[in-house]
């Protein structure tokens, strides 16, 4: 039996079994899943500025829908089918529960009274197979327990764990973009007028094989006047531009930011290449981007 | 208001856990061998319109009219990927075969493999079962 993984996305974090694979279907979306085959969703809705309105109509909306059942009456049959859920209750303000047609657990809507970020899982029904005693099986058990798990706030760090990599990013950074291609998983923050993309490539030594270090991290900045120097880590290079100030105006009218400055490194146990590329309008903070790469790894 | 319209025909796509259940095999009309640094080599017959096939008609004899090939090297993975298609195992196992052999994650392997699959079957070289 493999250990827990930490799973943190956008905000959330929580353990799952080793052997789920954890699959980003949208920014607060997460689908979960054994052998290619979904056990759980999870989507989530975070508060923004004018939000605990927009949270209650969600969900009130949630509530309303057909198959959803308030927690108090929930699980009051004979089959106590809410039961694995009640651990919710604990951390979260449980707003509904729903049931399969067998009266099967198949998911419910809660929020955090803390920061009122309100979440809405499903299970698939057919995994969540009751067995004779009117319990959920194992996999239903192990659903119940990753979702006792979920924390949405307090965290010292931005934490982004998923897949095989972990990245940790000073307050402030928020997920504009990301994209699991094959080969490529690209993500990209802002932090007010700060851009950082983080991407990582593999196979390495397929890459490596037709181009070095330095002429990758150049094709991923795509910052023709790029000055690459050495990091003084083996495996490794870093590029800036940091122009002067006719060519920072140039820059500017072209709506291209300035100051760059880039990092790549080569993980030769894991075959993948990390990059990270930190831009801004304004000169880079000097100690972001090496605070940032030492948190960004294979696990 | 059109009365006559044809009608579209619904086109039902399989689910992604169908489509990973699915078991490729190569088409027989693709010749494949190994080349000397360990890629494979496929070479298959390329489809050629019926019009052109009615004009080569007049200038060779039905026995002797020209079968034009293509010829298709695939890298390292690709010649991994293709030498796991057995007529056996399913995509699903191709997939988790190929996330051990090449280090990727199985999610990465996924995609990999299905865009290959993709690419393949397009040009005839598998079909699924």
């Amino acid at each position: 039996m493999q250990a827990d993984t930490c799973i943190a996305w956008n905000g959330i974090r929580l353990s799952i079994p080793g052997h789920w694979e954890a699959r980003v279907a949208a920014p607060c979306h997460l689908i979960f899943e054994a052998e290619f085959q979904p056990l759980l969703q999870l989507r989530w809705y975070q508060q923004s500025g004018k939000a605990p309105a927009e949270s209650q109509r969600l969900a009130a909306a949630l509530a309303k829908q057909g198959d959803m059942v308030e927690p108090k009456s929930a699980g009051s049959e004979k089959s106590n089918w809410a039961a694995p859920w009640r651990q919710l209750e604990s951390k979260f303000q449980v707003l509904a529960f729903s049931a399969g047609r067998e009266k099967t657990p198949s998911g419910g809507a809660f929020s955090c009274p803390h920061c009122h970020t309100l979440f809405h899982f499903q299970t698939f029904p057919d995994k969540i197979a009751m067995d004779t005693t009117g319990d959920i099986g194992a996999i239903g058990k192990a659903i119940a327990e990753a979702l006792a798990t979920l924390s949405c706030h307090d965290h010292d760090e931005d934490l982004y764990r998923i897949q095989d990599f972990s990245l940790s990013l000073p307050p402030g950074f928020r997920l504009m973009d990301y994209s699991f291609a094959s080969g490529l998983t690209r993500l990209s923050f802002a932090a007010g007028k700060l851009r950082l993309t983080a991407a990582r490539l593999a196979p390495a030594d397929e890459r490596l094989k037709r181009q070095s270090l330095a002429e990758i991290l150049l094709a991923q900045t795509d910052v023709a006047d790029l000055q690459i120097r050495e990091t003084g880590e083996e495996n490794s290079c870093e590029g800036f531009r940091d122009p002067a100030i006719f060519r920072r105006l140039l820059l500017r009218l072209r709506r291209d930011r300035p100051f760059v400055r880039a990092r790549i490194g080569h993980d030769p146990l894991h075959n993948r290449l990390l990059s990270l590329i930190l831009s801004g309008s304004r000169p880079l903070p000097a100690g972001l981007l090496p605070e940032i790469a030492a948190t960004y790894a294979i696990v | 208001m059109r009365l006559f319209k044809k009608k579209e025909a619904k086109q039902t796509l399989p689910t992604r856990t169908e489509a990973l259940r699915c078991i490729p095999q190569k088409a027989e009309a693709a010749n494949w061998r190994m080349t000397g640094d360990g890629d494979i080599l496929i070479e298959y017959p390329l489809a050629i319109r019926p019009f052109f096939l009615q004009l080569a008609s007049r200038f060779y004899p039905k026995e002797r009219l020209p079968e034009p090939t293509r010829k298709l090297q695939l890298d390292r993975l690709g010649s991994m990927v293709w030498q796991m298609v057995d007529g056996e195992k399913n995509v699903g196992t191709i997939v988790t075969e190929f996330s051990v052999a090449s280090g990727l994650t199985l999610q990465e392997a996924e995609l990999s493999v299905t865009a290959f699959f993709r690419q393949l079957g397009r040009r005839g070289l598998i079909f699924m079962r």
